[in-house]
């Protein structure tokens, strides 16, 4: 069996980046504190016969646990991390810009009584900031190896092996700190003074400080991003870039996208004779989820977007921002963090909140971090939007389809606010806690970072869309298609052949199609999702949805982008012949009641919009939500009050928007 | 009901199947997919 070793430092000192750099894998890493909550192994080749298991383990200031990520690296260490195997050696990384907090935790590591290798990361950050560090000197103070590597650029890995190789085979347990503790005063203030003690003297001749404090690039452009006005207001103006981003740089892309699929449906429809199978795989397949595919050149923009500011350090200044607001509502800016996860996802958005000390804020956090908008609600606001906001400009140079794109995003956040106000005052009740932030230096972003983020968010979204959204497509053509209600059929081939013996030419031509297009909208309505949607419709018709909207969000629980595949279905299947090789933009356009008023308008387009935005469609995240809590009770109340909540807002802004329009 | 019309339920019906077990998945005691789709990943058997 492979020796295991145990990968322990600070929060946002290159763990995870060096854990990359010696195993191969791709975890995730971002330039702030916190983005790896859990244990995760990999295979390290030290030398030609030496495998090790490294685990990298979540960031922490101290052994002395707070917070469940942080219990993570205490129990491995010990042994006691359910699942994770007891590690041999432990490599201890240590940002060298800022080695005595580091050395702090490295006291307490020492004190576990496995061989230690120091991995010195960060070395250029140490010295922009002006501080030198002697390796061999300090090396010989703590009792272990010291390496300096820069785990970005992959610098110092063969020496940190050799060593890691070397420190194996020898066994050698490193000397206990000497900072005078006993067993019972390991924990108290003393002991943190005592820690800093040794910490001072470890560094006393082996680091060599400037002069006078380095005014940095960081610290020049601090004053401006986070301060009270200007950084607020530059953060509105990032925000408002990207989403205006998202629809102007991603539209040639989409329209290429959509004019592939449409050829796709053509070819297709012209190789198949008429028939359910051709209907499955034109109406079905090729109509639903080619509805989904399009939007992937909008996911990749924001995940670009979203992995520029994660790895540049901007996402600390984000929470630092936050933190004045939601200190009003009982959170601190260590919620943002799972917030502004969420946005991708709300699943690593829930795990992120074991960062989360206080475990009062931290079930809140866990209840409000669903409402952001993740991306699988893009395609929904992006379709609505497209088809019914008008792409006008207000004071000439704010797009309006972009605006009302950052309008939708904001609307999770700012529902979460009184959400998690009312939970502090009702269910949770507590003190504010206090937020302590590490604010990192900026960096350029690693750009293979981001392009593996936003590939790997880009493939997970069309591996969605071949497999879950695949399925439920055929499940809502098949609900859709069948049964052939003989009598609808019946009564129109009489009129078929009614119009066969009456007339010719294009004349006949015209009455076939108009009969075909009334047979096809008719038997769409009496098929088993049309019985089903029109039985539910009443529930829905004060949101101004037809059963159609109807069926098509509640086909999207297993999936939010669901709606947009079912739309694309329905709308495909009973539409008239002439629309179908239309875009779905253009096919909600021409949608209709029965009495021929148009479906859709801007209202419904915002009561769909705001349904999504606020719903509980998500079965993963309740699981998550089930399994952070410890209860189903939390999971259940999640679903409740977001659903109902998303029912009675939309309910109110189809309301007050269609008394607005009209 | 034509052969082709029975070829096609039958696949929806695998469709359905699918869809549930997919929608369970998360649910179930032994998943260890943790966020699946959202890109965790699995960690390794120390069986």
């Amino acid at each position: 069996m492979n020796p295991v070793i145990a990968l322990v430092g600070n929060p946002n000192v290159g763990k995870s980046t060096l854990f990359n750099a010696l195993t191969g894998l791709n975890r995730r890493t971002g330039n702030f504190a916190g983005v790896t909550v859990d244990w995760e192994a990999g295979q390290w080749q030290l030398d030609k016969d030496l495998n090790a298991e490294l685990l990298d383990l979540p960031g922490t200031y101290s052994m002395a646990a707070k917070s469940p990520d942080e219990a993570v690296v205490v129990n491995t260490l010990r042994g006691t991390q359910e699942g994770a195997p007891h590690p041999v050696a432990v490599l201890a990384i240590v940002d060298a810009s800022n080695p005595e907090r580091n050395l702090y935790l490295l006291s307490q590591v020492l004190e576990q009584g496995l061989p230690t290798v120091v991995a010195l990361n960060m070395i250029d950050i140490a010295e922009e900031r002006g501080l030198k560090i002697d390796i061999k000197t300090l090396s010989d103070n703590l009792g272990v190896t010291v390496v300096p590597v820069q785990a970005n650029s992959r610098k110092g890995l063969q020496e940190l092996a050799r060593a890691m190789a070397t420190c194996i085979t020898d066994g050698k347990v490193p000397p206990s700190p000497d900072t005078s503790l006993d067993d019972e005063n390991k924990q108290n203030t003393k002991a943190i003074q005592a820690r800093y003690g040794w910490a001072r003297r470890m560094l006393v001749d082996a680091l060599q400080r400037p002069d006078s404090q380095v005014d940095t690039f960081s610290d020049r452009l601090d004053r401006v991003l986070t301060h009270k006005v200007w950084g607020t207001l530059l953060f509105v103006v990032v925000m408002a870039v990207v989403f205006q981003s998202i629809y102007s740089w991603a539209g040639p892309l989409m329209d290429l996208v959509d004019s592939g699929i449409g050829a796709v449906s053509d070819f297709v429809g012209n190789l198949l004779p008429e028939g359910s199978l051709k209907s499955l795989l034109v109406d079905g397949v090729i109509a639903g989820v080619g509805s989904v595919v399009i939007f992937v050149p909008q996911i990749a923009i924001l995940f670009l977007f979203i992995a520029i500011m994660e790895g540049c350090g901007y996402m600390a200044r984000a929470a630092f921002l936050m933190d004045r607001l939601f200190s009003k509502i009982g959170l601190s800016g260590r919620s943002f963090i799972p917030m502004f996860t969420s946005f991708a996802c709300a699943i690593p958005g829930v795990m992120a909140t074991r960062t989360i000390e206080d475990n009062k804020e931290r079930l809140i956090s866990m209840l409000v971090a669903p409402l952001m908008s993740c991306s699988a609600r893009l395609p929904v606001y992006t379709i609505m939007i497209g088809a019914f906001i008008p792409n006008t400009q207000i004071f000439g140079f704010i797009g309006l389809q972009g605006l009302t794109l950052l309008v939708m995003y904001m609307v999770g956040i700012t529902v979460a606010i009184p959400v998690a106000w009312l939970l502090r005052k009702w269910l949770v009740q507590g003190n504010i806690p206090a937020f302590f932030m590490e604010l990192p230096g900026y960096k350029m972003p690693e750009w293979h970072t981001v392009f593996r983020l936003v590939w790997s968010k880009c493939k997970a979204f069309l591996v969605r869309a071949g497999t879950v959204i695949f399925a439920v497509t055929v499940v809502i053509w098949a609900a859709a298609y069948f049964p052939r209600d003989a009598a609808v059929m019946e009564k129109h081939e009489g009129l078929r052949v009614q119009a066969r013996a009456t007339m010719n030419g294009e004349a006949l031509e015209e009455k076939l199609g108009e009969i075909n297009n009334i047979e096809a909208g008719a038997l769409v309505q009496t098929s088993w999702l049309g019985k089903t949607g029109k039985a539910v419709e009443p529930i829905f018709i004060p949101l101004g949805w037809d059963w159609r909207i109807t069926v098509g969000a509640l086909a999207s629980f297993p999936a939010r982008e669901v709606i947009v595949a079912t739309l694309g279905t329905i709308f495909n299947l009973g539409a008239d012949e002439d629309a179908q090789s239309q875009s779905l933009s253009e096919r909600l356009k021409s949608a209709t009641w029965p009495d021929g008023r148009p479906l859709f308008n801007a209202a419904v387009a915002l009561s769909v919009m705001i349904f999504f935005a606020l719903c509980a469609q998500c079965g993963a995240t309740l699981a998550v939500i089930k399994k952070e809590s410890g209860s189903w009770k939390w999971a259940g109340f999640t679903f409740v009050y977001m659903t109902g909540l998303a029912y009675i807002a939309s309910f109110v802004v189809y309301q007050t928007a269609i008394r607005v329009i009209t | 009901m034509s052969g082709q019309d029975l070829f096609t339920l039958v696949l929806a019906g695998l469709a359905l199947f699918f869809v549930i077990k997919k929608v369970l998945q998360p649910f179930r005691k032994k998943d260890k997919s943790c966020e699946g789709d959202c890109g965790c990943a699995k960690k390794p058997d120390h069986d």
